[in-house]
This record gives structure tokens, sequence and C-alpha cells, in this order.
């Protein structure tokens, strides 16, 4: 049993990350999983490979994100500005590395892939495998602190105000 | 003591600091300074309360928050500057003082400038109030530094900017209530940009509209640089126009000083 369960380990470690082909080009990531804090950056690097015998031109790639809790709104575009790439012509078995910076913007579990299309030729989406994100939450605003400081700071001018005005009449 | 006798028992000293100093005892000692202040720190308070208790913000919204309280606070400090420079000239006329002033044996720039000065303090004491609310939103995404840092730039630009206006309306407007209507509609003009559909601000002539208007570029670059997290060279070019006005309407307010006339429209 221990053998079988060595095995099985050994065996998921060899496989590489999720890759996937449509027409002629397939995109990997080097990438299955991350795990970060809300707020904190990560990159990583899909690998887009001709497949065919003939140079492929006019490659789009382009990022998505998508959340697994169907109350948590994900707008791609907070995720990354970046996010559509014009890649260069992919010379017959040739391949391309493309890195992507992410910012984590929500907390949650998260799917993040990238998707190539060709601008003309094969109307297949080439998608990759899954980079699969965890997100904790980092506590930064303490809200509870707003009540004192939104006191304080008004009462702090009136107390200036209040001095102020004792002395004037003081002189006067 | 009054700015006039304070030039003339000071001869040795500019007359440009003595009317400075003056005229900031009387606005932040004697006058309208600290109620002012006091009303721009409610306001504040209120704004930041609202956005912290939302306990749904996430790590951008975080950030939006910084930047609406910081716009709140630039915006509404360069209308108090306005109003205070709006009221310089026009105010004294109106309230008989400024024949007085017109006799001290004082460059009439120097007056101007003096007033100038008055009016900037509010922005600075705006800004230093509007500090505790930025570091209590931005602790924590780390954005504290880059927006007091972009908040100050931004605000001093658009205070010299207003403080200009203000001036070069006051000095021409017949009476105060003249000069503040012209200010504030100006104002308003001014903001009008950032209220267009997003639509409408795409293309050529809509982009072309935001960057020449010295309030919605200034904005408009605080929000790329405390929301986008952008560098603060890489929307540089979104501060010609609030660098340009904040040369060019001090300028033409000095220019026009020379001519300070007891009656608008009279020559001196």
């Amino acid at each position: 049993m221990r053998r079988l369960l060595l095995l099985a380990l050994v065996l998921a470690a060899a496989i590489p990350p999720a890759a996937s082909a449509a027409g002629p080009v397939a995109v990997a990531l080097d990438r299955a999983t991350v795990s970060t804090q809300i707020g904190r950056r990560f990159t990583f690097t899909s690998t887009i490979r001709n497949e065919s015998d003939r140079p492929v031109s006019g490659l789009v790639a382009h990022l998505n994100v998508l959340s697994f809790d169907p109350g948590v709104y994900v707008d791609p575009e907070d995720w990354s500005s970046h996010r559509t790439r014009y890649l260069a012509t992919l010379p017959a078995h040739g391949s391309i590395r493309v890195s992507w910076s992410v910012q984590a913007v929500n907390s949650g579990h998260f799917v993040v892939y990238v998707a190539v299309v060709e601008r003309s030729g094969s109307e297949a989406v080439a998608p990759s495998g899954t980079l699969r994100a965890t997100v904790a939450r980092r506590q930064t605003l303490n809200s509870g602190g707003v009540l004192p400081l939104a006191l304080a700071v008004p009462g702090a001018i009136l107390l200036l105000f209040g001095v102020n005005l004792r002395r004037r009449r003081a002189r006067s | 003591m009054t700015a006039v006798e304070s030039v003339r028992r000071r001869p040795a000293t500019p007359a440009s600091l003595v009317v400075a100093e003056q005229e900031l005892r009387d606005l932040w000692l004697a006058g309208r300074g600290l109620p002012l202040a006091l009303a721009f720190s409610v306001l504040l308070s209120f704004t930041t309360y609202l956005v912290a208790t939302n306990q749904g913000l996430n790590f951008l919204e975080q950030r939006e928050a910084v930047n609406v309280t910081l716009q709140v606070a630039v915006a509404v400090a360069a209308l108090l500057v306005l109003l205070w420079a709006g009221d310089a000239v026009s105010g004294e006329r109106e309230r008989g003082t400024l024949e007085a002033l017109l006799l001290v044996p004082t460059p009439r720039r120097a007056l101007v400038v003096g007033k100038a000065a008055a009016a900037l303090s509010l922005w600075l004491i705006a800004f230093a109030v509007s500090v505790p609310y930025v570091w209590f939103l931005g602790r924590g995404v780390g954005v504290v530094g880059v927006a007091l840092g972009s908040g100050l730039a931004v605000g001093s630009l658009l205070a010299l900017f207003l403080v200009g206006l203000g001036l070069l309306v006051s000095v021409f407007a017949s009476s105060n209530r003249l000069s503040l209507a012209i200010g504030l509609f100006a104002l308003l003009a001014l903001f009008a940009p950032t209220q267009m559909p997003s639509g409408a601000q795409k293309g050529w002539a809509g982009d072309l509209l935001l960057r020449i208007d010295p309030l919605t570029a200034g904005l408009h670059y605080l929000g790329k640089v405390v929301v986008d997290a952008h560098g603060a060279g890489q929307d540089a070019s979104w501060l010609i126009a609030p660098a340009v006005a904040a040369v060019l309407l001090p300028a033409a307010a000095l220019a026009v000083a020379g001519r300070l006339s007891l009656r608008s429209g009279e020559r001196a």
C-alpha cells in the first residue's frame, strides 16, 4: 500500500502543469497553484508552443480570472491591467514564453488561465491549464479605529479655536 | 493692528512679508481660518467614517477609499483657497478698507503677494488636517507616502492656480458678490469634465479636454498614482496643465496687481 502511494506521488510530481492544445498551438503554465495574500502580486509564465509544421502568425494571448465563489465579483482588469498580448510569428515547432503579473485583489479561491486565439486561420481557442490561486484575507483596515480619529481631529481644532477665542477675549 | 499699520511700523522689512504676516494673523488668529479648518475636518471625518466602516472593502477599494478622501481634501481645499483669494481685494473694496491700504507707501504687487500667501496658507493647513485621514485609510496597503506626496504636489499646483484666478477676478470685480460668483462659476466649469460620462471622455477631444483642464488633469493624476499604483513619472504629462496654470495665473494676477485701484476698472 505504501509503495503504491509512493508510486502515485512520484507520478504526480513527474506530470508537468496542465497544458492544453487546440488548433496548431498548445499553452502551458509554469505553475499550477499559488497561495498568496490579498494585495500581493504574483507572476507566472505561459509557454505557447506551435505544434504544427508551418509558422503561425497573428496569435493573441489573453489572461482570464474567475472565482469559484459565486458571491465574489471578479473584475479581471483589477487583477491585471495588461491582459492581452499580441504575439510575434511562431516558427514551426517553436515556442514563446510570456510572463504575466497579477495582483490578488479579492480573497478566496480563483482560477487564472491564458487562452490563445489566432486572428485568422483556426477558429479554435487554445486554453492553458489552470493556475489555482488561493488568496488569504489580510486585515488592512481596522474600521474600529475610525471613530476616535473622526472625533479627535475636529476636536483638536475646536480646542485650538476655543483657546484662541479665550485669548482674544482676555486681550480685549 | 491692520496691514496698513504693520507696513508703516516696520519700514525695513519687505512690504510683502509684512502684509503676509498681518494677513496670516488676521486669518488664523482673528479671522475665519480656524472655523474653516474645523468645517473641513468635519467633512473629512464624515467621508473617512463612511468609507472605513464599509466592511466589504477589498484591497483595491481601500486604495480607492484613500483616493476619494484625498480628492475630496484637494477639491475642498481648492474651493477654500479660491474663496479667500476672491475676497482679497474686492472684499477690502466693499468694506471700504481698500483706500487706506492703497495709501500705504508700498508697491501694490506687495499687497497682493501678501494676500496670496494668506490664501495659500489655507491649502497648507487643509493638507495638514487631511494627513491623519489619509494615513488611517492608506496604512496596510502601502499607499500613505505616495498619496501624501502626490496630494501635496497636485494640491499645491492647484492652490497656486486658484489663488491666481481668485486674485485676478478680485482685482477687477466691483463687489465681493461678483468676485465670488465668477470664481465659483469658474470652479464649477473646471469640475464639469469630471462629470462627463466615461464614453465622452474617450477619443482625442475628450482626452484633450481632460488634459487641458488643470483640476481634472490633477485629480486624474492622483487617481493614476494612488489607485492604479503608477509611478510618479509614468503619468507626469497629466501635470502639464496644472503646472502651466500654476505659473500663468499667479503671474497674470501679479501683472494686473500694479493697476490695483479703489474702484474696479479705474487705472491706478
